[in-house]
């Protein structure tokens, strides 16, 4: 069953195809979700009430585009609306400093995908959601400043800061993750030595 | 390292990561699509039946609301005839009685019925009289056998002009048991009109009066027809007996399912059973 025959049956209303649907989407759809909200049960509602308006909307989609990055942005504008209600985006706030900590750029490798998203969790909503949209949904300044009400500028700053601070928390995660679990060979594979 | 590369970092690790969602998600998210389709449906059965019923209610209120309006006049009409025909002389009242029961009946009887049930001739009770009992419950023959009994302590006191009411109070009880007779004997009754009028008569009368009545029977060799019911063993006190009556009254009036009735008609409703009952056994 081709993406297009699935997209119809599912317009049909056939159960079966939806849930088709949402099996192949739901994995990634959570990962998304996750990165934008830090509690895994708001992240898990967002990616719901996704699915609800992917469903109910999917007639408007014209097979412009790939379907995943259709339903990736009806994800990322749920995950938006959801951030607003449970962590307003304190965009203004810069406390942090903005110098970046220079680590060997491989260290990171060793961390894997979970860690990354805890990192990435930890940071300041308006960083994360500003990060997100930037680094990995690849939205220009212009677009997220109107996705988020802001400046171009505070997009800027806002990222430069998520960056700053997601290589410290790397450096450090890393720094943690080495010493006390990586073995002497991978020491000196990571060129410490 | 530039700080593109950290952008790099994580759009590698974390582009296509994908975590395995609960299984429950996917019964939330059926949940909460399949109502969106039902819930038209549901409204479209919900409307479907509130017309339905206004159209049943409707209907049935415009079929009864005329024949309710009729019944009220029919009612009011015999609650007015029954005291005037009583003093009059001893027929009407013998007609006061079928109303009454037409009415207890509660059949649809038209007013056309009782039109002639009204009208001073002997035969048109007839007719009702020969109606009742093919139509009349067993139980209103029971009320009926009940209220007899307070009417009963009317005859003994009546003896004194003829022993015809009295033979008339004992012989009740039979004229109950057979529903046949009724039928017959109305038939017989304007035959011999000179003979029963005034026995009827004596014992309607007073009838309506109830309590007075009753005071009498409680010195008076009234204890017997009592005895002879049975059912009705107490007869210690006066408030008793009072009681007794009232109840009796009732029971007529809710046996008779003329819950219409107004309590000013009752007694009257009770002479009227009495005498068709005395008039029964008496030819």
């Amino acid at each position: 069953m081709t993406e297009a025959d699935l997209i119809a049956a599912c317009r049909q209303g056939s159960g079966r195809a939806q849930k088709l649907l949402y099996e192949q989407f739901a994995g990634l759809m959570l990962g998304v979700c996750m990165r934008y909200l830090r509690h895994r049960e708001d992240a898990e509602a967002t990616m719901l009430g996704g699915f609800v308006k992917v469903f109910r909307a999917l007639d408007q989609y014209r097979h412009e585009g790939s379907f995943e990055g259709w339903i990736r942005r009806i994800m990322v504008n749920e995950a938006l609306g959801q951030l607003r209600r449970k962590e307003p985006l304190h965009l203004a706030i810069d406390d942090y400093p903005t110098d970046l900590a220079i680590t060997p750029a491989d260290a990171e490798s060793q961390l894997n995908a979970a860690d990354m998203m805890a990192v990435l969790a930890e940071l300041p909503a308006g960083y994360r959601t500003v990060f997100n949209l930037y680094a990995l949904e690849g939205y220009s300044h212009p677009e997220i400043a109107e996705l988020l009400g802001i400046s171009e500028g505070t997009s800027k700053s806002q990222l430069s800061k998520a960056r700053a601070m997601l290589q410290r928390r790397l450096a450090a995660a890393n720094a943690q993750a080495s010493g006390s679990t990586s073995s002497p060979k991978e020491f000196y594979a990571t060129g410490r030595y | 390292m530039q700080p593109e590369d950290i952008d790099k970092l994580f759009r590698e690790k974390l582009q296509h990561h994908a975590p395995t969602p609960p299984d429950y998600l996917w019964g939330q998210l059926e949940e909460e699509l399949q109502p969106a389709k039902k819930r038209p449906v549901m409204w479209l059965y919900a409307a479907a039946a509130v017309i339905a019923l206004l159209l049943v209610v409707g209907a049935g209120w415009l079929l009864r609301g005329p024949n309710l309006g009729a019944g009220n006049q029919e009612l009011a009409a015999n609650t007015d005839q029954p005291p005037i025909e009583k003093k009059s002389s001893h027929q009407p009242t013998l007609q006061a009685t079928a109303p009454s029961k037409t009415a207890s009946k509660e059949s649809e009887a038209s007013s056309e019925r009782l039109a002639t049930v009204a009208s001073p001739t002997p035969a048109p009770p007839l007719e009702v009289h020969t109606n009742r009992p093919a139509s009349a419950a067993p139980s209103l023959r029971r009320a009926v056998a009940r209220t007899t009994s307070p009417a009963r302590s009317t005859t003994p006191k009546s003896s004194l002009t003829s022993s015809a009411p009295v033979q008339a109070v004992a012989a009740k009880t039979p004229a109950v048991a057979h529903p046949e007779r009724p039928a017959v004997v109305p038939a017989a009754l304007p035959s011999s009109e000179p003979m029963n009028a005034p026995a009827l008569v004596a014992a309607a009368a007073p009838s309506g009066p109830i309590i007075v009545e009753v005071r009498h029977t409680n010195a008076t060799p009234g204890a017997t027809a009592y005895a002879v019911e049975g059912e009705t063993g107490r007869r210690k006190s006066l408030g008793n007996l009072l009681l007794k009556a009232g109840k009796k009254v009732g029971n007529v009036v809710l046996d008779g399912r003329q819950i219409n009735l107004p309590k000013v008609a009752l007694p009257e409703v009770i002479t009227a059973q009495v005498e068709s009952y005395a008039t029964a056994p008496h030819p």
